[in-house]
C-alpha cells in the first residue's frame, strides 16, 4: 500500500495538473483550488482503507472527474464576465499581456460552452496532455468513443470561435 | 470585426497555450499541502491505515488524535506552536494577543493568521476567517480607542489590513453566489454585516463620550470607513433578499429560511450560554444590554418562525438576519466589557473571544436552565 511520504510526493507531483485540470472544467480558481484539495483527500481516504493503486495519476483524475460531476449538479451558468475575472492572469498589465488574457478568457469562454462529456475529453487532451489511450483508460471508455467525442468538440469549439461564444 | 479574429490560431492550440500559462499558485500549493497533512494524520489515527502496528503509531499520529479532540481554532493555534516550537514559538503565542505598534504584531498577522487561513478549509470556512480576521482588526482599533492609542498612523495599518480581509469575503460570497450557494452567502454577509454595525456602533460611544478624550478625526475616519462597507454588505443582502423574494422555487426559498434559521437558533444558544457564564466577569449594564438583544433577537426568531411554518419564507428571513445583528451586537457587548473598561469600573478577568469557540463542559444546572427557558421559541 501507498504510505504517507509517497501520497505527499503525489501531491507535488501532480497536484499543479489536476489544479489545472479542474480550472478548465469550472472556470474559477478558487473552486478549481478546493476541487483539487479534495480530489486529495478523498484520493488518500482511499488510499488509506487499504485500496491497491497502480495507477496514481488515473486515480486523482478519475476522483477530480466525480467531484467535478457532483459540482455540476448544483452550479449555475457562467457568465463571459465571470470568466474573464477568472482567467489565468498573465501577471503583467501591457497591452500585449491584456490580449493573452482576454484570448485566455475566450477560449475558455468557448471551451465552457460545450457539454461536458465533450469539455471533459479536450480538457484532458490539451490542457492535460493526455494521450487518447490513457484518457480512454482513466473514463473507462473505448478508445474510439474518446476519438469521436475529440471530434466533436473540436469542431464545435472551432465554430465558436469562429461565430463568437454565446454571452 | 469578429472576436475569433484576434486568434490566429486554431482551437486546440490557444487552449494549450492558455493551459500553459495556468499555474497554482506557491501560495495555494502550501496550503493544500498542509491540509493534506492534517488530514492525513488525523485519519490515520482514526483507521489505523498508515499505523498498522503500535511502533508505527509515532508522535504524530498521536498528536493527531488530540487535535481531533480540539475545537478548530485550538488545532490552529497548537500547530503554529508546534511549528515554530524551538525558534519562534513563545512569539507566536504572544503575538496573539499583540496590538498595531507592538512589535510582535507582524506575527500576528502575517504568521499566526495565515496558517489559520490555511487550515480553514473549503470556500465557505475561508471566507469566515477570514471575516473573524476583520472582526479582529476592528476589535484592535476599538482596544487602541479605549487607551487613546488609535493615532492616524497605527489606524492606517489596521485599515489596509480589514480592508484586505473584507475583498477576501465579498470575492467569497460572489463565489459561493455563483456556485448556487445562496444560503452560506447569506450566512457570511449576514454575520460580517451585523459584526460591522455592531463595532461602528462601539467607536460612535467612543466619540460621544467626552471622557474618553479620543483622536476623533482619527475615529471618525474609521468610522466612515466601516460604515461603507457596512452599507456595502448590506446592498449585498439586499440582493439577496430580494432574489429570495423573486425566487421561482418554494423549496429553494424554504431551503435558505431554514438554513438561516438554524444559524440564528445555534447563534441565540451560544451566545445565549456565553452571556450567562460571563455574568460574574461583565457589568450590570453591559449584562442588561446584552440581555435585551437576545431577548429582542429570541422573539424575532420565534415570529419568524411562525412565519416560515405559514410559507412566508421572505419574511421569515428578514427576520431571521434581524434576529443575527442583535445577537452579534450582543456578542460585542459581551466582549468589550470582558476586555475593556467602557461600561464601569469593575475587575474582570479575559475571557474567549466568541461563545462558538467554548466548551460546553460548564453549560450546567442553573445555566442550562436559563438557556431552555431562552430556546423557548
Amino acid at each position: 500500500m501507498m504510505d504517507h511520504d509517497n501520497f505527499i510526493a503525489a501531491y507535488d507531483e501532480y497536484a499543479e495538473a489536476i489544479y489545472r485540470h479542474c480550472f478548465f472544467r469550472v472556470s474559477s480558481e478558487e473552486q478549481a483550488q478546493d476541487l483539487m484539495q479534495e480530489t486529495f483527500l478523498k484520493a488518500w481516504n482511499y488510499v488509506s482503507n487499504g485500496n491497491e493503486v497502480r495507477n496514481m495519476r488515473a486515480l486523482l483524475y478519475r476522483t477530480a472527474n466525480n467531484l467535478i460531476i457532483d459540482y455540476y449538479r448544483k452550479k449555475k451558468a457562467l457568465s463571459l464576465d465571470a470568466i474573464l475575472e477568472n482567467a489565468p492572469d498573465p501577471a503583467a498589465e501591457s497591452a500585449g499581456r491584456m490580449d493573452e488574457r482576454h484570448e485566455a478568457a475566450f477560449v475558455i469562454s468557448c471551451l465552457s460552452q460545450l457539454d461536458e462529456d465533450c469539455r471533459q475529453v479536450i480538457t484532458m487532451r490539451y490542457v492535460d496532455e493526455l494521450p487518447v489511450k490513457e484518457i480512454a483508460s482513466i473514463l473507462g471508455e473505448k478508445e474510439n468513443t474518446i476519438s469521436v467525442r475529440l471530434h466533436r468538440g473540436l469542431k464545435k469549439a472551432r465554430k465558436l470561435m469562429t461565430d463568437g461564444p454565446q454571452p | 470585426m469578429k472576436r475569433s479574429q484576434h486568434l490566429n490560431t486554431q482551437f486546440e492550440t490557444a487552449l494549450n497555450k492558455t493551459a500553459r500559462t495556468t499555474r497554482l499558485s506557491d501560495e495555494a500549493r502550501e496550503r493544500g499541502r498542509m491540509r493534506l497533512l492534517a488530514h492525513m494524520n488525523a485519519s490515520a489515527v482514526t483507521t489505523g491505515a498508515s499505523s498498522p502496528s503500535p511502533r508505527r503509531r509515532n508522535g504524530a499520529a498521536l498528536f493527531a488524535n488530540l487535535l481531533r479532540a480540539m475545537p478548530m481554532p485550538l488545532v490552529a493555534a497548537s500547530l503554529i506552536g508546534i511549528t515554530l516550537l524551538g525558534g519562534g514559538g513563545a512569539a507566536a503565542y504572544f503575538a496573539q494577543d499583540a496590538l498595531p505598534g507592538d512589535p510582535l504584531y507582524p506575527i500576528k498577522i502575517n504568521l499566526n493568521e495565515r496558517v489559520e487561513s490555511a487550515l480553514a478549509f473549503g470556500t465557505e470556512a475561508q471566507g469566515e476567517m477570514s471575516a473573524r480576521h476583520a472582526e479582529r482588526r476592528l476589535a484592535e482599533a476599538v482596544e487602541l480607542a479605549s487607551r487613546h492609542q488609535l493615532r492616524e498612523q497605527v489606524a492606517t495599518i489596521i485599515e489596509t489590513n480589514f480592508q484586505r480581509h473584507l475583498d477576501h469575503v465579498e470575492r467569497v460570497i460572489s463565489q459561493l453566489e455563483e456556485a448556487g450557494n445562496d444560503e452560506a452567502a447569506a450566512r457570511l454577509q449576514s454575520h460580517l454585516e451585523a459584526r460591522l454595525a455592531a463595532h461602528e456602533e462601539l467607536l460612535h460611544r467612543f466619540q460621544e463620550d467626552e471622557s474618553q478624550q479620543v483622536d476623533q478625526n482619527t475615529v471618525a475616519r474609521f468610522r466612515t470607513h466601516i460604515e461603507q462597507e457596512t452599507q456595502e454588505f448590506r446592498s449585498i443582502r439586499e440582493q439577496l433578499e430580494e432574489r429570495l423574494q423573486r425566487a421561482d422555487e418554494a423549496p429553494a426559498r424554504q431551503r435558505i429560511a431554514q438554513s438561516t434559521y438554524e444559524a440564528a437558533t445555534k447563534s441565540l444558544g451560544e451566545v445565549g450560554g456565553y452571556l450567562v457564564r460571563s455574568k460574574e466577569k461583565i457589568d450590570r449594564s453591559a449584562y442588561d444590554s446584552a440581555w435585551e438583544d437576545i431577548e429582542k433577537a429570541r422573539k424575532l426568531i420565534g415570529e419568524g418562525k411562525r412565519l416560515m411554518e405559514a410559507g412566508s419564507y421572505g419574511e421569515a428571513y428578514t427576520n431571521f438576519t434581524e434576529a443575527n445583528h442583535l445577537i452579534a451586537r450582543a456578542t460585542v457587548t459581551i466582549n468589550v466589557s470582558l476586555r475593556l473598561n467602557l461600561y464601569g469600573d469593575k475587575k474582570r478577568e479575559r475571557s474567549e473571544e466568541d461563545p462558538s469557540l467554548e466548551r460546553s463542559d460548564e453549560a450546567s444546572g442553573s445555566i442550562r436552565v436559563q438557556l431552555d427557558e431562552l430556546l423557548q421559541l
